[in-house]
């Protein structure tokens, strides 16, 4: 049962993104905290990051974070309160078309706050650019694939927890750290050091061997994970 | 019990060895770019005995996790927990005695080298293995979601293993590291000590659980 049809897959994004264009509570959530977020960021150390813009794209990665953890950490948690999880079980779906459901609803949903937050992060720092935008927005777009992977995979495990919103970050921090780190790195050297995509393929090949390894161990797992 | 007692005195003789050995027998080494090493090398037989010992605690969470999740035998939830816990145990004085290290060798306790700090986020990660246990009430779901974290935990170890190719460190390389023919005997000696003193303590936190299980106890 691993096989993973793009229809089934596409099906249970359009699902998801009914469902959430119903309320939008989560998307106005994610949009809301996380440009208070970069408000609140800039004002507290936008002089700090004139002298030193490195601090910024670790400010901007932070801001990813905390709403993404924030926000992402629902796509399973919302299943079990409305108590659809059990249909979902029911679906004739495999558990990795699910897992690769949910991840690319959940990729659609951090792209969107990326593709807001990124200009606004701009304005809001004043962040000079020396490097390419359209590849920094690549490699943030690779560092929350990566992040949208783990985060679906691990949410499921916080199901039967108590405090599952407290739990979810204690297990998804430390896991997510080399993503995080690597993609700093990168995107620093694209937008502070003017670099091309040669000279930060070294953090890309890693982060990318990363994607794989965890969706590789997300995807063997994940019958279990969703387990009642 | 009593196999426990003859094992941990085995160890014990083979750690007062080693000891000896390394602290009092072993020469300095020459150092010339950096004096204060001459002394300072004598804590690799305290250092990475532990190490590994920790390292393989998370490896047998590993595999113990995998084989659950295939078995679905509580048998191999308790092995993984517990070789988890003393895991972290080991690898907390694995970062005590690097850092009484650093001090000398790097000029301060804690420097964020990359070795450094990915070995803090695998402990971090397997402190977060037991928040998760903490929280699951129901025991089938708890070793369930343990195992899964028990498998994606481990890439931790991995990329601690790993860390010092991957970035530029201050930290020896993880592997090939050269020491003279005695001084290799006498760390593999420490290393068989150590390794000794974990699966025993491993033993002794099983039997504990289960004699708490018995009595209906958590």
């Amino acid at each position: 049962m691993r096989k993973v049809r793009p229809s089934a897959v596409v099906n249970l994004v359009r699902k998801e993104l009914r469902a959430e264009l119903r309320t939008k509570h989560t998307v106005n959530f994610m949009l809301l905290f996380s440009g208070l977020a970069v408000a609140f960021f800039s004002r507290i150390s936008g002089s700090y990051v004139a002298g030193a813009p490195e601090i910024g794209v670790g400010l901007l990665w932070l801001v990813f974070l905390f709403t993404g953890m924030l926000g992402l950490g629902r796509a399973f948690v919302k299943e079990k309160e409305l108590g659809t999880l059990d249909g979902l079980r029911l679906t004739p779906m495999s558990s990795a078309e699910i897992l690769a459901g949910k991840a690319v609803y959940n990729l659609l949903l951090m792209l969107g706050v990326q593709s807001i937050i990124f200009p606004l992060f701009i304005v809001f720092f004043d962040f000079p650019i020396r490097g390419s935008v359209l590849l920094a927005f690549g490699v943030l777009t690779l560092g929350n694939a990566c992040f949208v992977i783990v985060s679906s995979a691990l949410a499921t495990l916080v199901l039967n927890a108590r405090a599952r919103e407290l739990l979810l970050p204690v297990i998804l921090l430390p896991v997510l750290f080399p993503v995080i780190v690597l993609s700093v790195s990168a995107l620093k050297g694209v937008l502070v050091d003017g670099e091309g995509f040669l000279n930060i393929l070294g953090e890309i090949k890693i982060i990318l061997a990363y994607a794989v390894v965890m969706s590789t161990i997300a995807i063997l797992t994940f019958d279990f994970a969703l387990e009642e | 019990m009593l196999r426990i007692y003859a094992s941990l005195a085995a160890a014990f003789a083979m750690f007062t060895y080693g000891a000896y050995k390394a602290l009092l027998v072993f020469p300095p080494i020459s150092s010339p770019e950096n004096p204060v090493m001459e002394e300072l090398y004598r804590n690799v037989f305290f250092h990475v005995p532990i190490n590994a010992s920790g390292f393989l605690g998370f490896t047998i969470t590993l595999f113990a996790s995998i084989l659950y999740l295939k078995t679905r035998d509580m048998k191999y939830d308790l092995i993984a927990s517990r070789a988890a816990k003393v895991g972290v145990l080991f690898i907390t004085f694995t970062l005590l005695t690097g850092m009484v290290w650093a001090k000398p060798a790097w000029g301060s306790y804690w420097n964020w080298d990359p070795r450094e700090t990915t070995a803090l986020i695998m402990w971090f990660v397997y402190l977060g293995y037991f928040a998760l246990r903490e929280a699951i009430a129901d025991e089938k779901a708890r070793a369930r979601a343990s195992a899964v974290l028990g498998i994606f935990g481990y890439s931790s170890g991995i990329f601690t293993l790993l860390s010092t190719r991957i970035f530029p460190s201050l930290h020896p390389p993880t592997f090939g590291l050269e020491l003279e023919p005695e001084m290799g005997m006498a760390l593999g000696i420490m290393i068989t000590a150590s390794i000794i003193v974990f699966l025993n303590l491993m033993y002794l936190e099983m039997r504990i659980e289960r004699l708490k299980q018995s009595v209906g106890g958590r």
